[in-house]
């Protein structure tokens, strides 16, 4: 007992955070250590939870299952829009990042993980994987969850086989840098128990959220945008940030009324994201809502370089010049930079001159746009060099004005 | 005007009547001719082109004993080179051997530093440059990109890194880095020598560590490590792996001529037996070689001494060079300013640096000619390591100790051979400090669960992990103990400072332009960075207007003062358990754990040119509370009685003196690393009693080093006052303080008498 004395006495060099005595007590007892045998504590509560253990050998996971009809309203969705949003998607050539191409509404699985800790470390573990996802009848949410640290290979070997084709097509909120990543971490471990991963499709609609509202919301944190974009109103909602801390009471009493908020918290996400994919992709099949929306829907398009369709936003997007301000100039730009990139320069050096003629914060690159396309397209060395003149005049150190005039100037000389 | 070369100048030096004088010493080193071995036979045939075309036809004797051993037989090994032996083909031959056999294989160089790991990284490259193979090698450290480091994971065939980047973001993303722990041959461990005390008892648990996840991949590679001159190399590369390893010491690499001289300022005090301070000495020396753009390197043990002579020489050659060319290299600059130095000093544009130990590690810094010490390094193994910075490549150089008044100065510039003869200092780690090691078990089981009956590297862990579980750390199921927790457990773990968190010193003088200019552990910074404190940074005085204690923080504006300020710590110290006693006939010696509370007090104001004090203020900081290991010797009432209370008083505290100059240098740790406190009053047995207790909580193994090494240390004091040229004791040996009579020496050395059991010698 000698070294644990030691270690009492040292504790405040020590360097975690520590727990005040009450909360110590409760995880002497070790009894429920072990869930080797067959027997899993808690059961009636569990199935209180639609849930059920399924074993592996000697261990067990928990999975949870839920039912929503195609009518039932998450907010002002109904979950059933979704075949509507197919239909309409099926009539779009172009490619889009929401398009779900070839994909059936019931190839995808709308997922969300609740983890012990928020780093991307070797020691943070998933506890539940949730996803929702379509039937022909029905909306499915199911859950898998993780009764203990040891259960990892009966939760991934039932979670990949179950889910074997729906995770190869996600979507997920922020689930590029956060879930997938750590889902490889984890499945890292116990890779030689179970089905491999597979390649996967994945919609972020963290990333789409952020194209459509991060200039209308505060933030677009997935609560924020529920409240102001979904109108899903949470009751009695268990925070995010707790799940780590109830997972670990969780752990020591093995009740699961711990973690039944957690699940609630998780069912809620899983089903937001449905209704956000909705959301987003009518918007984008709308082209937009407002004027704002269509040229964000626009620059969407123009960055998976579907020129036609960017062009189509950015002009249904345009205001006359007397108000051309923010992201109004920016719109400007932007159709006459589309325009350009169709070569369809005589269309282009038009906005671009409006542009300049404003005399806003972008008149200094449509100036230089109007200096290349005199010197190269209209052979106008004089008019080139007029543009190039007014650009240096503001900032010579940039878009490489100074090297412009003085080839203008010999071009002009050579002429003479 | 013709600029005097480094010949005309050693002349000057033995015969300038102001300089030769003062010469003690004047000890020629001869060069040395290389020993060589042919390439060994089965060496891939392209890796002996690409020595071809550097020039390389043949191996030093110990290059070729490292391929020999760790390539061919695939034994640990550990070669002891001094610098510039061309250490680096000790590793990069084997291991980049192994790759052209299999392009799967994979090695981990670890070099306690970032700037060693791009030296090296450019070194590596230009042999598997000229080997035309696609090999690749990369830097891993906080500067690499995040695009870089994908590829670094998954196709690095070597990677370079520090322990603290294994630490903190490659062990606890281990699965992101699979496909080097599947396929890891050779863990590559430079500069030995270093990992020691607290830093190589963190890095000692880092590799139990990375052991630990090889195994689980796997994979169990051979160590190859190289280590400056220290007495233990191989038992340090055994306490640090746990693995066992053959010595490597045959060096045939050739070697210039080296000057030694020992030079000591002349006495100025008779009485006192003062002399000139060292530093206005080594000013004069180095800004003659400076003037006549020789490039010198002058070291000074602390970063004060650093700046104080930085801004002195930059005063003084400011006419002939321009200030730019002399700078300041120490551990608190950021490492942006540190390679910048380090280019110029490569590049010729800078002719001087002055420097704390910092640059004793093997930068590369190209050739310098002469090497100019301010007083004795401490050690015999850093002595060596810093005259070694002189007359790389083969030409001849000149190394100047110019000693201060210190003890151990004194001592030993009167005896050269202390220092010539006397092997050179063991390197020791304590992996089981209780704190570090508690640490390690929590990033250990981050990274990987323990298994029941599971050891870390042969340690016992059972009470660590139940301690942890109670704390609510780990969670115990079936067999096996998980990590539940939120916290990523190393981001809380440094492995270079003592305490876990540093002062971040902030530089508010432009308040438009607030930044942050360095960092200090906050035991340290009690007695630095107090407020009204003067903090010198790069040759700036600062003074510290804000000290907060809670936020860590340090708010300082640059000022112009005559003085510099010196605290006193107040230090109270409690035995709890005494683990160790040995009884002799007039005294007793133990070794233990020990509760110690420092409290920084009062500081003083020092005026620079005369050493007055100016005035003084007192330091309003919290109680630091250490719990750590100690060592102490008490005396019996009846030895007070013998001895006289009022002389045991005196021999006391002149006896504490010499322990903190000599015993640093038998545990081979930093004066401020062991402390020395002298009480006539001993709480837990109201006797007379000196403690010597190890900084770091927990302790590092310093402590009980001396109580095994006590008879030697005590002999050693014995000769330190006997030689001091002194009567009645000077700081040069018992101190000076105000609370010693004229007696003091004489009873030093009679305590001393005592504590040896009577022994004349």
């Amino acid at each position: 007992m000698k070294l644990k004395n030691k270690l009492n006495r040292m504790k405040h060099h020590m360097s975690h955070e520590q727990q005040s005595s009450d909360e110590v007590s409760s995880s002497d007892n070790e009894d429920h250590s072990s869930n080797v045998q067959n027997e899993v504590p808690f059961e009636t509560e569990w199935e209180n939870l639609q849930s059920k253990p399924l074993f592996l050998d000697d261990q067990y996971m928990i999975k949870r299952e839920k039912e929503y009809s195609f009518s039932y309203y998450h907010g002002n969705h109904a979950l059933g829009e979704l075949f509507d949003i197919w239909d309409r998607w099926s009539k779009v050539t172009a490619s889009h990042p929401l398009h779900p191409k070839e994909r059936t509404p019931e190839d995808l699985l709308f997922f969300d993980t609740e983890t012990t800790g928020l780093n991307s470390g070797a020691g943070n573990m998933i506890f539940l994987l949730g996803g929702s996802y379509f039937s022909e009848t029905n909306v499915h949410v199911r859950q898998y969850f993780l009764p203990g640290p040891e259960a990892e290979v009966p939760l991934y070997y039932y979670f990949l086989n179950e889910m074997k084709t729906s995770i190869q097509h996600l979507a997920t909120f922020n689930g590029k840098s956060f879930d997938w990543p750590q889902l490889k971490t984890r499945h890292t471990f116990v890779r030689n128990e179970v089905p491999k991963l597979p390649e996967f499709g994945h919609f972020d609609l963290l990333h789409s959220s952020r194209r459509l509202f991060k200039h209308v919301l505060p933030s677009c944190k997935l609560s924020v945008i529920e409240a102001e974009i979904l109108e899903f109103e949470r009751e009695d909602d268990t925070p995010g940030y707790l799940a780590p801390m109830l997972y670990f009471d969780y752990l020591n009493e093995q009740n699961p009324a711990f973690i039944e908020g957690i699940l609630t918290h998780n069912e809620w996400d899983v089903l937001s994201l449905i209704t956000l994919y909705i959301n987003l992709s009518d918007r984008v099949l709308r082209y937009g809502t407002t004027k704002r929306e269509t040229f964000e829907i626009g620059r969407w398009y123009e960055q998976v370089k579907e020129w036609k369709q960017a062009e189509w936003c950015y002009k249904h997007a345009l205001s006359n010049r007397m108000t051309l301000d923010d992201w109004k100039e920016d719109n400007y730009f932007a159709l006459a930079r589309v325009l350009k990139k169709q070569k369809r320069d005589d269309e282009a050096q038009r906005y671009f001159s409006e542009i300049f003629l404003n005399k806003g914060k972008r008149s200094i690159e449509a100036a230089v746009e109007l200096a290349k396309y005199k010197e190269h397209i209209e052979k106008d060395m004089e008019g080139a060099m007029f543009y190039a003149q007014a650009a240096n005049s503001e900032s010579p150190k940039e878009y490489g004005i100074e090297k412009r005039i003085i080839r203008l100037d010999d071009k002009i000389r050579n002429r003479k | 005007m013709q600029k005097q070369s480094l010949n005309q100048l050693i002349e000057w030096m033995k015969t300038d009547e102001t300089i030769k004088d003062h010469i003690q010493h004047w000890h020629t080193i001869n060069e040395q001719q290389a020993q060589t071995n042919p390439f060994p036979a089965e060496l891939h045939e392209k890796l002996i082109r690409a020595l071809m075309d550097k020039g390389i036809t043949e191996l030093y004797t110990h290059q070729y004993s490292a391929y020999v051993k760790s390539g061919y037989e695939k034994r640990n090994t550990v070669s002891v080179t001094p610098t510039a032996s061309g250490k680096t083909l000790c590793y990069n031959l084997p291991v980049l051997q192994s790759i052209l056999n299999n392009k799967e294989s994979r090695a981990l160089y670890l070099f306690p530093t970032k700037a060693l790991a791009q030296d090296q990284k450019s070194e590596i490259n230009e042999l598997i440059d000229a080997m035309e193979e696609d090999i690749k090698s990369f830097t891993y450290d906080g500067d690499t990109a995040a695009n870089i480091r994908q590829v670094v994971r998954k196709a690095g065939h070597v990677v370079i890194t520090n322990p603290d980047m294994l630490h903190s973001a490659i062990l606890p993303h281990h699965t992101k880095w699979v496909s080097l722990f599947e396929n890891l041959k050779y863990i590559v461990i430079d500069e030995l020598h270093t990992y020691r005390g607290v830093f190589g008892s963190h890095v000692a648990n880092v590799i139990r560590r990375l052991k630990r996840i090889a195994n689980y991949y796997g994979s169990n590679p051979v160590f190859i490590s190289t280590s400056a001159t220290i007495a233990n190399p191989q038992e340090l590369a055994e306490n640090l792996t746990g693995e066992t390893f053959d010595l490597i010491d045959n060096n045939g690499a050739p070697r210039g001529k080296k000057h030694f001289v020992f030079y000591n300022p002349p006495v100025i005090n008779e009485a006192l037996n003062i002399r000139k301070g060292a530093t206005s000495e080594v000013n004069e020396l180095a800004s003659r070689f400076l003037n006549e753009k020789i490039q010198t390197i002058i070291f000074a043990r602390s970063r004060v001494r650093v700046e104080v002579i930085l801004s002195h020489l930059q005063e003084l050659v400011k006419k002939e060079l321009g200030p730019k060319s002399i700078q300041g290299y120490r551990g608190g600059y950021l490492p942006k300013q540190r390679r910048e130095i380090e280019n110029g000093l490569r590049n010729g544009d800078i002719m001087g640096v002055v420097s704390t130990n910092a640059l004793e590690l093997g930068v590369d810094i190209g050739q310098l000619q002469v090497c100019i010490m301010t007083g004795y390094p401490g050690s015999v193994a850093s002595a060596w390591q810093q005259a070694g910075r002189a007359g790389r490549r083969q030409d001849e150089s000149l190394i100047i100790l110019v000693a201060s008044s210190a003890p151990i100065d004194q001592y030993m510039i009167q005896q050269p051979e202390f220092f010539l003869e006397q092997s050179p200092e063991s390197a020791r780690i304590h992996p089981d400090n209780l704190i570090i090691l508690v640490d390690h078990i929590k990033c250990a089981a981050f990274e990987l669960p323990f298994q029941d009956g599971e050891t870390f590297d042969g340690v016992d862990v059972v009470e660590i992990l139940e301690y942890l579980t109670e704390e609510q750390v780990l969670h115990h199921r079936g067999s096996k103990w998980y990590w539940m927790n939120d916290a990523f457990p190393a981001h809380g773990i440094s492995l270079r400072s003592a305490s876990q968190e540093n002062v971040v010193i902030i530089d508010q003088t432009d308040i438009s332009n607030v930044k942050v200019i360095g960092e200090m552990d906050s035991f340290s910074a009690m007695t630095l960075l107090h407020e009204k404190a003067i903090y010198l940074h790069q040759g700036i005085q600062y003074q510290v207007e804000e000290l907060d204690w809670e936020e860590k923080k340090a708010f300082v504006k640059e000022v112009q003062v005559e003085y510099y300020t010196d605290a006193n710590l107040a230090v109270d110290l409690k035995v709890l358990e005494e683990d160790k006693t040995s009884s002799h006939p007039s005294f007793e010696t133990a070794f233990g754990d020990v509760m110690v509370n420092a409290k920084a007090t009062i500081f003083k104001k020092i005026k620079m040119t005369t050493f007055e004090n100016i005035g003084s203020g007192t330091i309003h900081l919290p109680e630091e509370e250490l719990h750590t290991n100690a060592c102490w010797v008490t005396f019996p009432a009846h030895t007070v009685q013998e001895f006289g209370k009022q002389p045991l008083e005196q021999a006391l505290i002149g006896l504490a003196n010499v322990f903190r100059h000599i015993a640093p240098i038998h545990v081979m740790c930093d004066r401020s690393d062991l402390h020395v406190v002298p009480q006539m009053k001993a709480t837990h047995s109201e006797q007379p009693t000196i403690f010597l207790y190890d900084r770091y909580p927990g302790g590092v193994g310093l402590s009980s080093a001396v109580y095994q090494l006590l008879p030697d240390i005590l002999s050693d004091c014995k000769n330190l006052i006997k030689s001091c040229p002194c009567s009645t004791g000077c700081p040069s040996c018992v101190g000076s303080d105000l609370n010693l009579d004229e007696e003091a020496k004489t009873l030093t050395l009679r305590l001393i008498h005592v504590l040896r059991g009577g022994i004349t010698d």
